[in-house]
């Protein structure tokens, strides 16, 4: 399985490894055991986001967040 | 912030193992986080500092890196098990390992929350892949029971019956094996632990463990055999003799 493979899984359902399509789940899983940068992105996908209460949908919350911050402080 | 209680496992773990991690020390209500490390000046001390620190043997240290990681240890572990308590297990293992190995951790090119990461999502891996291959405890005691020195039949070998009653018969005897053989056997055919986990939990050597195993495997199948033998005697009795078939109905 390829990185950009990892990442795809990643994104459309989430990091836990259960609601991974079964017929994947072996090889993302060797992927990760292998692969630091496979880790790097299961960690930031394990990362909880911090809630702003006023990203809507389709916002990325983490960058509104780190905008607002800065304009804040 | 992390709640401390619910890593109070994973100190228990660490204090069983290393007797010298002081816990009264650790727990006082009246000994913050800022109290610990109150000679940090800036207030935000890193994890290098607290490297250091455990490096010298210092227990609060391993208690600030807990606070300051175990959620997220915890939470990786949870993301690759789906299971509370086998991501509990896995976090203490990586806190353990983090105590096991603190003299001889050095700054590498990863962080230190990086590194932590990495490992918890390798042990947690390894414990998921584990369960697969760990056959359950009535497998392996069957698999041992199959075994020629037993001379059990094949018809005795498919009868899930027979099994599940040696099973339990077996579990019985392990447990009047030497306390530690018995202990060796149950985390390894049970616990479904490496040699070298058992010998560090047992704090022996992997050779020692081995021989444990050995021995008490022996000595299993000595009293199986007997048993069986005994059971042989006591049907060709029976058998033998009109009145003890009588009696036995």
């Amino acid at each position: 399985m390829t990185l950009s493979k990892f990442e795809e899984i990643l994104q459309r359902f989430g990091p836990v490894v259960d609601l991974w399509p079964a017929e994947l789940t072996e090889q993302a899983l060797d992927l990760l055991q292998a692969s630091t940068a496979a880790q790097d992105l299961f960690t930031r996908a394990s990362t909880p986001r911090p809630h702003t209460g006023q990203a809507g949908a389709g916002e990325f919350p983490d960058e509104t967040n780190v905008t607002h911050s800065k304009a804040v402080h | 912030m992390f709640q401390v209680n619910d890593m109070t496992n994973a100190f228990n773990f660490v204090s069983e193992l290393h007797g010298n991690v002081d816990l009264v020390a650790l727990r006082r209500p009246d000994r913050s986080e800022a109290d610990i490390f109150a000679s940090n000046s800036t207030g935000l001390i890193s994890d290098r500092e607290i490297c250091q620190k455990l490096r010298h043997n210092d227990e609060a240290a391993l208690r600030f890196l807990m606070d300051r990681h175990g959620a997220m240890v915890l939470r990786l572990a949870m993301n690759v098990l789906s299971d509370r308590q086998e991501a509990e297990d896995v976090a203490q293992e990586v806190f353990l390992s983090v105590w096991n190995n603190r003299a001889s951790w050095v700054e590498g090119q990863a962080k230190f929350s990086t590194w932590i990461h990495r490992v918890a999502i390798n042990k947690a891996i390894d414990k998921r892949r584990q369960r697969r291959s760990r056959p359950e405890a009535s497998e392996i005691i069957a698999s041992l029971i199959e075994s020629e020195e037993t001379g059990l039949s094949q018809t005795e070998q498919e009868n899930s019956l027979v099994q599940l009653e040696l099973s339990e018969k077996l579990a019985g005897e392990i447990g009047r094996l030497p306390e530690t053989q018995a202990r060796a056997l149950r985390l390894y055919y049970f616990d479904g632990c490496e040699v070298a986990m058992i010998a560090d939990q047992m704090e022996t050597t992997e050779q020692a463990v081995r021989s444990l195993l050995k021995r008490g495997r022996q000595a299993l199948r000595a009293r199986l055999l007997k048993q069986k033998k005994t059971s042989a005697d006591d049907a060709f009795e029976i058998r033998g003799n009109p009145s003890a078939v009588r009696a036995s109905r």
